[in-house]
């Protein structure tokens, strides 16, 4: 019962304390961060401080430059590599075109028939599609051939 | 050659980013034509805007960062951006540099919070009973007095707290009440719209407040 009390008396207290008060407490707080003029110009004026960051520049410098190079290499590989590349396109492109012409003029030549591509395969006959289709090998008939 | 304005003098400048514009000499180059001459291969003029511009990086590291490696580490690291993007620097007018120089710090401080946070690393470590019980006490103070300004909250114990936000919270309050930037400007800073300025804006203060009534 006395806890109970006392925290509600707590409880009024602290709701007493309005928000304009608060407030201007914490622009207290943030006032007693403030760094005194020495603090701030010692820090400034440390020593070797400008030198810390030539170095880290320095560092940064070379480590993009290392970089550049890094692309530079991969780039200059590219620009050699190009033409060689469309070269060889080229010339592949060509043979392909001119392929099946050298090779019908040659047997032209030896007086051949050219050759049908698949020829064995498109070379079936209706029967045989149909024997194919009922399961049937090509030259026998389903039931032995029908004779009793 | 000054490389940099004596203490004194910079402690009277208003508070403000853009107030870190040093004073020139009449015979010193500009931020732009040292830029210009860095981008042709001048490492001087590099080393001069450093020497110029060094302390405004040091100091917005210190709106965030409370150790003094860690803004060291803010300043090395934003100069370096810089250099490798003063090829996208566009001048223009007399403080361009120093608002450009200032973006950059500020996402540098942004994403090395986002990083900490990511890491779960926190070098301060949570509060101690002892810290809870002062705040809870400065607190109940203030309901009763309502006198904000004698809260006395040291630097370490305000560090912890503002630990516990988030990055991008920590990063509005901090422009917005110790840099007294406007929307605008934060929003320029941050490359986020103004209407998500105002919108993190009104969240960050409410987290705040949602962190300190924790310790009532």
């Amino acid at each position: 019962m006395w806890m109970k009390d006392k925290r509600h008396k707590d409880e009024v207290e602290s709701a007493s304390i309005n928000d304009e008060t608060l407030n201007r407490f914490g622009d207290e707080l943030l006032r007693a961060i403030e760094a005194s003029d020495v603090e701030i110009n010692t820090a400034a004026a440390s020593p070797f401080l400008y030198r810390r960051i030539r170095v880290r520049i320095e560092a940064e410098e070379r480590r993009l430059a290392e970089q550049r190079s890094v692309w530079l290499v991969l780039l200059t590989g590219a620009k050699r590599a190009i033409p060689v590349m469309a070269m060889l396109a080229v010339v592949a492109f060509v043979s392909l075109m001119l392929m099946p012409a050298l090779s019908q003029q040659r047997q032209a030549a030896n007086g051949e028939e050219p050759p049908t591509l698949m020829s064995d395969v498109f070379s079936f006959s209706q029967d045989d599609l149909i024997a194919s289709a009922a399961g049937v090998e090509p030259g026998q008939t389903k039931h032995g051939g029908g004779t009793r | 050659m000054p490389t940099e304005m004596p203490v004194g003098m910079l402690a009277e400048m208003p508070v403000g980013i853009l107030a870190e514009m040093p004073a020139e000499m009449p015979a010193e180059m500009t931020d732009d034509e040292l830029v210009a001459a860095a981008r042709a291969g001048d490492e001087s003029a590099f080393t001069r805007l450093f020497e110029r511009h060094r302390r405004l990086v040091s100091r917005l590291g210190y709106r965030f960062f409370p150790r003094r490696e860690q803004v060291e580490e803010i300043i090395q690291e934003s100069f370096i951006k810089a250099y490798f993007a003063l090829g996208d620097y566009q001048g223009g007018n007399e403080k361009s540099f120093v608002s450009w120089l200032a973006r950059i710090t500020v996402r540098t401080c942004y994403d090395e919070l986002r990083r900490v946070q990511r890491r779960g690393e926190s070098s301060l470590g949570d509060l101690t009973e002892e810290e809870a019980a002062y705040l809870n006490e400065r607190l109940r103070d203030l309901s009763a007095s309502g006198n904000v300004e004698g809260a006395a909250i040291s630097r370490d114990l305000a560090n912890k707290l503002l630990a516990r936000l988030r990055p991008d919270d920590r990063l509005i309050l901090a422009l917005l009440k110790l840099e007294e930037l406007s929307v605008a400007e934060i929003s320029n800073l941050t490359g986020w719209t103004v209407a998500k300025v105002k919108m993190r804006s009104h969240r960050a203060q409410h987290g705040l407040r949602q962190m300190l009534r924790k310790f009532l």
